[in-house]
């Protein structure tokens, strides 16, 4: 099934290409995510593990036991004369096209290699995606796919995709009422998603490639970007997990979600052209 | 006049869709002329017989909570416009009470905010709702998604109203689920006979609607009698119920609720967002008499100084007389809804 849809995908590449023949072959950019802790790759736990491997900002000692997160709406800048590439949205209630869901437990990561087919030739420059899911395709009703709602990331009492989900335990938790002290461990979850008046945390952010994306005959490229659960906790604010241990309302979250607009960055760029049609 | 222009046209169409196709009416959603027009998304679910029959058959099936013992039908009865005949506070899982009253269902497709605080603004969402809360069927939606896809019925019937091969998704339950919801349209009470055909209302019924306009209609506004707004209409000084705050987290939205629809209220007892009114009456005395100042009272019911809106008893009785025209018994006794 997959090979027969790979192969339908390639013949219609062929068709579009009636001008330039197969000297401009489109290529393929595939974006792999990685998720890191500062350095060091994430270490995931598994759920209501009590050892705490990461430390944030403030030396609190946690743990992650899940993280996920949307990738949409996906652009490759163009440079001089290559023309911007845009990755298709389609919503459906069979196969979304263009909504990527990343997501990875102690069991695995899943979703984490994004394919964009169909680049035309050319050198790309940056790429832009969106965190999250544009409050506009919400607005189309339930989705199939990437965007089910079986999926855990739509809202039940607030209408609206979780873009990103942060979840663990911290050593030392927040204090409450109900444990009275500090000193227990506390659950972490923080559910980011959704839009104020003034504000959104459904971001959209732009990478420089620094080694530039160069798409040459039915070549093939691989971005690497990672993404640091550290800096999702810090940098305009210091997430203090005894004050802030669960975020679920968009308002109370604002502070994770600016600090998120920091915590992608590309690593690496290997254009390999490992073409299938040379021509020198 | 245009009015009943347009509804002879309607008719003239509905009977040469009798004469055309051996007596049968094309089932789909009908949009009442003296309503506004419907937003629901039809392009991306288009409603068919055989998937408005399975949204039925899932409304009625206990299957959607963890224990297989709430169905949406549990709190939502035809004959009260599906709302809840029995309970202030309708009864979940584990015989649990929940937060606020059930409201009714019907006219979803006109609106764009449900629930009591208007968090959710698309009919295929609300089912996820109640779905989720612990204290109603507490369930995940990916087990009610597992439990469907073992069962052969429900893959015969996702196939019969989506088409062979459909993969049973949470999509197209939800999308089955809304068929059946946004046909549930109530246009046809008494005081819609009076505004399309002329019928006759009572003086009583008259004058409480001359009253109502005066009085009433600025929130309750138009033909779905609400004006779609959030206000806190005066039940307490205190915060009770953050209401629309949990949505927005704006101080401004604290216990304010979604101006109800009218239509079918004297059906749809007890009132407001907690049930705490029994009766009607009780609800006109809150408005004339009743009504508590706080930081977020509705300014419309402090106007010129006066707290609420000073009404005779005699006023009061014909605003109820009116307000009993609303009622549609062509919906809540309409077979196309019953369960199977």
């Amino acid at each position: 099934m997959v090979i027969a849809l790979a192969a339908i995908v390639f013949f219609s590449a062929c068709d579009d290409e009636d001008e330039g023949g197969e000297m401009d072959m489109p290529g393929t950019v595939t974006l792999m995510f990685d998720n890191v802790a500062g350095d060091a790759d994430l270490v995931l736990e598994a759920d209501a593990s009590t050892n705490y491997n990461l430390t944030n900002a403030l030396d609190q000692a946690f743990n992650v036991d899940l993280l996920g997160y949307y990738i949409s709406e996906i652009k490759l800048t163009g440079m001089e004369g290559t023309a911007d590439y845009a990755d298709e949205v389609v919503y459906s209630a069979e196969e979304p096209l263009g909504f990527y869901l990343v997501e990875e437990t102690v069991d695995g990561i899943s979703g984490h290699m994004i394919t964009l087919k169909d680049v035309p030739m050319g050198h790309y420059t940056s790429v832009t995606f969106t965190l999250g899911v544009s409050m506009d395709y919400l607005s189309e009703g339930a989705q199939g796919g990437a965007l089910s709602e079986s999926n855990g990331y739509v809202w039940s009492w607030n209408s609206g995709y979780i873009g990103y989900k942060l979840e663990g335990a911290a050593e030392h938790g927040e204090a409450s009422e109900h444990h009275g002290r500090q000193n227990e461990a506390a659950s972490l979850a923080y559910h980011l998603g959704g839009e104020g008046e003034d504000f959104s945390n459904i971001k959209t952010i732009t990478l420089d490639l620094g080694t530039h994306v160069m798409i040459s005959s039915a070549s093939t490229s691989m971005v690497t970007i990672t993404s640091d659960v550290l800096k999702a906790l810090t940098g305009e604010t210091d997430i203090d997990f005894t004050t802030l241990a669960t975020a679920h309302a968009p308002a109370q979250s604002q502070p994770i979600g600016n600090n998120l607009m920091s915590a992608f960055a590309v690593e690496s760029v290997e254009n390999d052209a490992e073409s299938t049609h040379e021509h020198e | 006049m245009r009015k009943k222009l347009g509804f002879l046209l309607v008719m003239g169409w509905l009977l040469m869709a009798c004469e055309g196709d051996k007596g049968e009416i094309p089932f789909g959603f009908v949009q009442p002329e003296h309503f506004p027009a419907a937003t629901y998304t039809f392009d991306n679910n288009p409603i068919s017989k055989e998937g408005f029959e399975l949204g039925k058959f899932i409304f009625n099936d206990p299957l959607l909570s963890r224990d297989s013992t709430v169905s949406c039908a549990s709190c939502h009865d035809q004959r009260v416009a599906f709302a809840d005949p029995q309970h202030r506070l309708s009864i979940g899982i584990d015989a649990q009470i929940g937060a606020r009253n059930a409201p009714p269902i019907f006219n979803l497709a006109f609106v764009n905010a449900f629930f009591w605080d208007g968090g959710v603004t698309h009919v295929d969402f609300i089912p996820l709702n109640p779905i989720a809360n612990p204290v109603e069927m507490d369930q995940d939606i990916a087990v009610v998604i597992e439990k469907m896809r073992a069962s052969a019925l429900y893959q015969q019937k996702f196939a019969t109203a989506f088409g062979e091969g459909t993969e049973i998704n949470s999509a197209r339950m939800l999308h089955a689920l809304s068929q059946f919801m946004v046909m549930m349209v109530s246009a046809n009470s008494s005081y819609d006979q009076y505004l399309l055909e002329g019928a006759a209302l009572s003086e009583s019924a008259l004058r409480g609607l001359a009253l109502f306009e005066e009085n009433c209609a600025t929130c309750h506004e138009g033909n779905l009698f609400t004006d779609g707004s959030f206000r806190n209409n005066g039940l307490d000084t205190e915060v009770t119920d953050i209401g629309r705050y949990l949505i927005t987290e704006e101080n401004g939205d604290l216990a304010k609720f979604k101006v109800p629809s009218l239509r079918n209220i004297a059906l749809t007892a007890p009132y407001m967002h907690d049930g705490r009114f029994e009766t009607l009456d009780e609800v006109l005395t809150h408005y004339s008499s009743g009504v508590q100042q706080s930081a977020t009272l509705d300014p419309l019911l402090q106007a010129g100084g006066i707290l609420g809106i000073p009404l005779s008893d005699a006023q009061q009785s014909d605003i109820i007389t009116f307000l009993e025209t609303l009622t549609d018994e062509e919906f809540v006794s309409n077979p196309l809804f019953f369960a199977p």
